[in-house]
């Protein structure tokens, strides 16, 4: 079960998606502060890459940038760009836009209960994504929508098709959510948390039919989430992200055999493993500082079982681990070079 | 669906009767004797037993009742005491008056109140929110009838737009329908405007945004088609607040509907009418509460199937 997917393309696939300097900044009490704060990353065409971090790193602020829907006022789009097939997504005007959501760019939420609208019908709101992007009779639009239910793996498509979401289950809705958002063939899934609200043994199928999915499809997924097991299961490559900035990332082999930064060591020792029973779970201490909060040093460095004197007055740089693999921490200031990527862009300005 | 409005209507006829009861006691249990309102207070007394056994108030009260009943079942609501005339047909000659009124000025509410209260909502804290919520603190702080003579003054008196007062054609209705539907209308913005914010929170707002729908859609489609629900409610509420405040209109319009013929019928202690529009207006309630919960199952799919 915890072996990465045989379809994992090579290194050799055309970037998709590629992110440069992030900076999301939230107003708050009359402060505005960098919640995501220069991340860069990409995802290749038909790549599952998950972004791992716990709550209020950014991950789904993150997501919303991609899709455009970050909520403003109190958020904004401060810096950065998002190159999405050729396109910067940051530039483009908000009908351009509205062509690429749900269309090309799609995004499945945390919460299956409250994502459906209650006033509609399951089969309406698969119709409305599909009439949006394509020009369909209502007839084509139900035939579609039916077939998606099925590919979901929904039982009595037609009936469920006419029923409202009150109607289903948690998990059948998290079915519906998906079904809308693979419609109209995306190049690129956002999965929030597709899992996190739902019982065990049904994040257990959503994850089954996921991995389907992914291999049936031409889709790039970015699969966000806090549980290193579901990584496991999902992805190609990882992205650790830790108060707004990406801490390490490596293939995910390699983040489980080779992990070098001490947040995903941290992350991993807090995981459950039922097969040793331990008296107390791991937990690493303290929390994530609020977004601004730390003024200068590595932001993990209060909660660092490794913090070194210098960790506390330097923020560290990413250090290039090997090809595919980097990590921001001083451990690897002798050992490793580190990527100059943000320095090199910060200079120019006076 | 059929069912449900079934169970419901059947549902109103006990709380019918008890209206049915604390009408025909209101007669009974209100200082005043009917017969001396009716005949003078001067006739003597042998009359007055007579005149008393002819109304049928020697009577056992539960025969009082049943024929109080059987009378209304037959559509009859007795005589006025002050006129001699048939109450039902005076009722029905006026009710027509109060009913344009009344659903004249809930449309200028409904039209106005979702309007602005969509537009204060979705332009939140912009100037036009901002004029909106004081404009109707003030409307609701500014009594009917104050009102209504302000505009009387304005729009009649001074600028001749608008009759003072009277009926006859549509245009005599709109100062009092005006007068009527604002206080209602500044309800409606407001709760409008708290029930859409509120929805515009809600996570399948978001979910149909990334599907790429246009902020238009998403705010008259998906946002006001769930903020409405507990707006209709409100609203229902608000009906029957006003055909109580159409009695005040009335007045000052001298618009000749129930309204003034409740009023004139108290200061003359005229029993069978007063009793008949408690009736009437009591029933107006309930029928007004069950088109509201019709409405809301309609709009509620999880109302319409239990």
């Amino acid at each position: 079960m915890t072996s990465v997917s045989d379809a994992a393309p090579g290194s050799d696939a055309p970037t998709l998606l590629d992110i440069r300097d992030l900076e999301v900044r939230f107003r708050s009490d009359g402060r505005e502060v960098a919640v995501v704060d220069g991340i860069s990353f990409q995802i290749r065409e038909r790549e599952t890459l998950g972004i791992v971090g716990e709550s209020g790193c950014g991950k789904s602020v993150t997501s919303l940038s991609i899709m455009g829907l970050v909520p403003n006022p109190p958020g904004r789009v401060a810096g950065g760009e998002i190159r999405f097939a050729d396109r910067d997504l940051l530039t483009l005007r908000e009908r351009d836009m509205r062509r690429i959501r749900g269309n090309e760019i799609s995004m499945i939420f945390q919460e299956p209960m409250t994502s459906l609208n209650p006033v509609f019908t399951i089969g309406r709101q698969i119709d409305e994504v599909l009439h949006l992007h394509n020009s369909l009779s209502n007839a084509a639009a139900r035939q579609r929508s039916i077939a998606m239910l099925e590919k979901v793996g929904i039982p009595r498509p037609e009936a469920i098709y006419d029923s409202y979401p009150y109607q289903l289950s948690g998990g059948m809705r998290q079915r519906v959510m998906i079904a809308i958002g693979l419609a109209c063939e995306p190049r690129l899934l956002i999965a929030d948390e597709p899992t996190t609200a739902l019982d065990v043994t049904i994040q257990a199928q959503i994850l089954d039919l996921m991995r389907g999915l992914r291999d049936s499809t031409d889709t790039a997924i970015m699969f966000i989430t806090h549980d290193l097991g579901v990584v496991a299961e999902m992805c190609d490559r990882v992205v650790v992200m830790y108060a707004g900035q990406v801490v390490e990332e490596a293939p995910v082999d390699d983040l489980f055999n080779n992990t070098q930064h001490p947040y995903t060591l941290g992350l991993m020792a807090s995981m459950p493993d039922a097969s040793q029973k331990k008296d107390r779970l791991y937990a690493i201490p303290g929390q994530v500082p609020l977004p601004g909060s730390v003024e200068r040093g590595c932001r993990f460095a209060k909660r660092c079982e490794k913090v070194m004197d210098r960790c506390r007055q330097e923020a560290p740089p990413l250090y290039r681990i090997d090809d595919t693999h980097t990590s921001r921490c001083w451990l690897h200031a002798d050992t490793h070079e580190p990527i100059n990527v943000e320095r090199l862009q910060e200079e120019p300005s006076p | 669906m059929f069912s449900y409005i079934l169970r419901r209507i059947v549902g109103m006829v006990p709380i019918l009767l008890v209206i049915t009861v604390i009408a025909f006691l209101f007669v009974h249990l209100t200082p005043g004797d009917p017969i001396r309102i009716m005949y003078g207070a001067e006739i003597d007394q042998e009359t007055y037993q007579q005149m008393r056994a002819r109304e049928g108030f020697d009577d056992p009260m539960v025969v009082q009742y049943g024929r109080y009943m059987m009378n209304m079942l037959q559509g009859d609501f007795g005589i006025s005491y002050r006129t001699r005339s048939n109450v039902s047909d005076e009722i029905i000659r006026r009710f027509g008056y109060t009913f344009v009124l009344t659903v004249l000025s809930m449309i200028w509410a409904l039209v106005i109140g979702i309007t602005v209260g969509i537009i204060s909502a979705t332009r939140r804290n912009s100037w036009m929110d901002r004029t909106g919520m004081v404009t109707t603190i003030t409307a609701l702080s500014i009594p009917e009838f104050w009102f209504g003579l302000m505009i009387m003054q304005i729009f009649a008196v001074q600028l001749g737009w608008f009759p003072t007062s009277g009926s006859g054609t549509w245009i005599h209705l709109m100062l009092p329908s005006l007068t009527l539907g604002f206080g209602v209308a500044a309800t409606i913005v407001r709760f409008t405007r708290s029930s859409m914010l509120e929805v515009l929170r809600e996570d399948y707002v978001r979910t149909a945004r990334a599907k790429g729908q246009s902020e238009r859609v998403v705010v008259w489609s998906h946002v006001l088609r769930n903020a409405l629900i507990p707006v209709v409610t409100m609203s229902g509420l608000q009906f029957g607040f006003l055909i109580g405040g159409a009695v005040v209109v009335e007045q000052v319009f001298a618009w000749p509907g129930l309204g003034s013929y409740l009023i004139d019928s108290i200061l003359n202690r005229d029993y069978p009418v007063i009793q008949a529009l408690i009736l009437l207006f009591s029933f107006q309630f309930l029928v007004i509460n069950l088109l509201v919960d019709i409405s809301y199952a309609w709009l509620n799919p999880q109302i319409r199937y239990h």
